[in-house]
């Protein structure tokens, strides 16, 4: 095959990769729905398992029947008052866990039947949800009964509010029951499921929220208030929300026929709802002051009037507007180990005070903190090694605020290399740290440097004394030797190198002398031209310049003074070697250009 | 078939495999991508040196590969600065 078609397919070849990852960078589509096969066990395509699971009529279909039943006689049991049958009914369905777990098992988190599954689980807390309340009412009916007979006005118009709150919630709660239901109803009719129990559940639900609906009830309080003229009450302002402070103030007075008289020092007490907020005593003009600071109050209506003995004030509403909050979280590692230190605000257009906040990590574990006058918390974590997510949740119980939780912070816990010691003081060690990856990229570059120069076959500590090894001759060398003595006959030519005799001692032809009575003109000419190319080649640096012959080593010293000697000396050395010229005037020639060569290369050196 | 023609069929090879795989794991990294050719081109230099003599081809790959070397440090440098800011 030609170079031109190999380079043309490595072309084609590069610029189909080259196609495909740019087709398929945002989202490849490895499986389809319609070309869907399993070629072995270790493919999954979780599209086509979700389709196959929707129709499948013996796993997982029971059980959405079975979760389907539940909530149309828990809601029955509400109506007719029997919650400790509904209590139970509730337990079942709560603890039914079946569906999830095949869900999670089949890995179907985002087909249908999850939404199914989760609109179960918003049934069941809305479903506790409306027993609690249920309860609630019954209580509040109990008590309403009771205070009626005592006579108590005051505590029976705050449990009308608390009435009213409760219906409300009911209604909410409906709602939210019709919109899961309709989305249940909707997914198991896809599936052929009956949902004659479902639909049945909305209906009794709405029966029992008309039931409890004040607007349908014909039930009123007949209060036989107890009035007096001799205190009055106003409030300003009537509705506030967190951080407001609420003036309450009036007179304490008598009626002596057609006057009025003040009274003064007489201790007045203010209440909200049924709780004492504040005593004070009336000054020289009977008048009377209560500031009443809404913190810890919860949000909606309330009852507030004043008593003195037992003079009363007539009743006033205050009502609370709850207020959104803002919840932030940092969290940084702490300097011991395993600790981490969370520290974030509470703010609500102003700072939380003196609120619970809760520290949830993991999702699972929870820690309590409570912010400050700044409404900031601080609070250290200990956790064990690993990757753990942390969130600051407010729930704002028993506030007039809204929950609200922080973003979910991420902290990795590890071991730290080097064990904390108290009595080291802190230092910046951003410096040495840059200096240490100054270092790892310098000894990249190093690295890189020395994969250029290397030679192979080196070691990067003995390279000096291997080149000079090779530069002489020692290694691999096919070179014959040439005599220390010049009578060297005895001595084998493939034993010894020319480097074998110091330089110094034996002259350039006094050697060739010795070799040419002992080995011939041949062998001499070649242990000549070895040592005089491994002069030039250490004279030019060429490492490699036993792989060169004698003419490339002729060639590359052209810059050099001794070059036309050593050119004419391999001119007459390969005369010889190659030739077989070995008459007495080549020979001749041969010497001249060996000492021409020998003295003009030492002239160099020197 | 000349070693060099060899040495690019294989390197190529070796690169279409590292793309299949990252299309198949739904993760197309550049800079795991550069390793794994750094590593491939390495394997394939070394298996084709000579010991005496450097074809001008072979000393150009080495600048090459050179310059990866160096771009590898820089990428490592860059991961541990990621780690040291975490």
């Amino acid at each position: 095959m030609r170079n031109d078609v190999r380079y043309l397919i490595l072309a084609l070849l590069g610029l189909c990769v080259i196609i495909a990852l740019a087709i398929s960078f945002s989202g490849p589509l490895l499986y389809s729905l319609e070309t869907d096969v399993f070629p072995s066990q270790f493919h999954e395509n979780t599209n086509a398992l979700k389709a196959q699971e929707i129709n499948s009529t013996t796993d997982l279909l029971p059980l959405m029947q079975d979760l389907l039943d539940y909530s149309g006689p828990i809601i029955l049991n509400v109506r007719i008052q029997d919650i400790d049958q509904a209590r139970r009914d509730l337990e079942l369905f709560a603890k039914d866990r079946r569906l999830n777990n095949l869900i999670i098992k089949l890995d179907m988190n985002e087909s249908e039947i999850e939404e199914f599954s989760q609109s179960s689980a918003n049934q069941e807390k809305l479903l506790q949800e409306l027993l609690n309340s249920s309860i609630s009412l019954d209580q509040l009916r109990s008590l309403e009964i009771q205070y009626r007979d005592q006579n108590n006005p005051t505590m029976l118009t705050s449990i009308q509010l608390q009435g009213e709150t409760l219906r409300k919630k009911i209604r909410l709660l409906y709602e939210q029951y019709r919109v899961e239901s309709s989305k249940i109803v909707t997914v198991s009719k896809k599936v052929g499921l009956d949902t004659t129990s479902q639909e049945q559940s909305v209906q009794d639900f709405e029966l029992y929220v008309n039931t409890v609906d004040p607007q349908q009830q014909v039930q009123q309080i007949d209060i036989p208030i107890r009035r007096t003229s001799q205190m009055s009450l106003l409030l300003y302002p009537d509705t506030g929300s967190y951080g407001d402070t609420i003036r309450c103030f009036g007179y304490y007075f008598s009626l002596y026929g057609y006057r009025v008289s003040s009274i003064p020092g007489k201790q007045v007490t203010l209440f909200l709802d049924t709780t004492p907020v504040g005593t004070v005593t009336t000054d020289d003009v009977g008048s009377y002051t209560v500031d009443i600071p809404v913190d810890k109050i919860t949000s909606g209506t309330h009852v507030v009037h004043a008593e003195s003995g037992l003079t009363q004030t007539d009743q006033r509403t205050l009502t609370i507007v709850p207020v959104g909050t803002v919840t932030t979280l940092t969290v940084s590692p702490s300097r011991k180990a395993g600790e981490i230190l969370c520290t974030g605000t509470v703010t609500a257009n102003q700072p939380v005070r003196n609120a619970p906040v809760e520290l949830v990590w993991d999702g699972t574990h929870a820690s309590r903190a409570t912010t400050d006058a700044k409404g900031e918390f601080n609070a250290a974590l200990n956790l064990p090694n690993g990757n753990h997510t942390v969130q600051a949740r407010f729930t704002g119980a028993g506030y007039p605020l809204n929950p609200s939780e922080s973003d979910i912070q991420a902290i990795d816990i590890s071991i730290p290399l080097i064990p904390f010691i108290p009595f080291i003081p802190h230092v910046d060690y951003s410096f040495f740290v840059y200096l240490g990856v100054l270092c790892i990229f310098s000894l990249f570059v190093g690295g890189a440097v020395y994969y250029l120069w290397r030679t192979p076959g080196r070691t990067l500590f003995s390279g000096k004394r291997a080149a000079r090894t090779e530069l002489s001759g020692d290694a691999g060398t096919e070179v014959p030797a040439i005599s220390d003595e010049g009578t060297g006959a005895d001595i084998p030519p493939d034993t010894h190198s020319p480097d074998d005799i110091p330089a110094g001692e034996v002259s350039l032809f006094q050697r060739y002398a010795g070799l040419l009575q002992s080995a011939g003109l041949s062998e001499a000419s070649h242990a000549v031209y070895c040592e005089l190319a491994g002069r030039i080649a250490h004279d030019l640096r060429i490492s490699r310049y036993r792989v060169l012959t004698p003419r490339e080593m002729s060639r590359s010293c052209r810059e050099r003074p001794y070059c036309g000697a050593f050119s004419r000396l391999v001119s007459v050395y390969e005369q010889i070697r190659y030739g077989g010229s070995l008459s007495a005037p080549v020979r001749t020639e041969f010497e001249t250009t060996m000492q021409t060569t020998d003295s003009q290369l030492e002239g160099e050196h020197h | 078939m000349k070693k060099k023609n060899l040495a690019a069929i294989v390197l190529s090879v070796w690169l279409v495999i590292i793309s299949i795989f990252m299309l198949l794991a739904w993760r197309i990294d550049i800079e795991i991508f550069f390793v794994l050719w750094l590593i491939g081109i390495l394997i394939v230099v070394e298996l084709m040196d000579t010991r005496f003599s450097l074809p001008p081809y072979l000393r150009y790959i080495k600048y090459l590969i050179a310059a990866g070397i160096v771009l590898f440090g820089g990428i490592v440098t860059q991961k541990i600065l990621e780690i040291l800011s975490k």
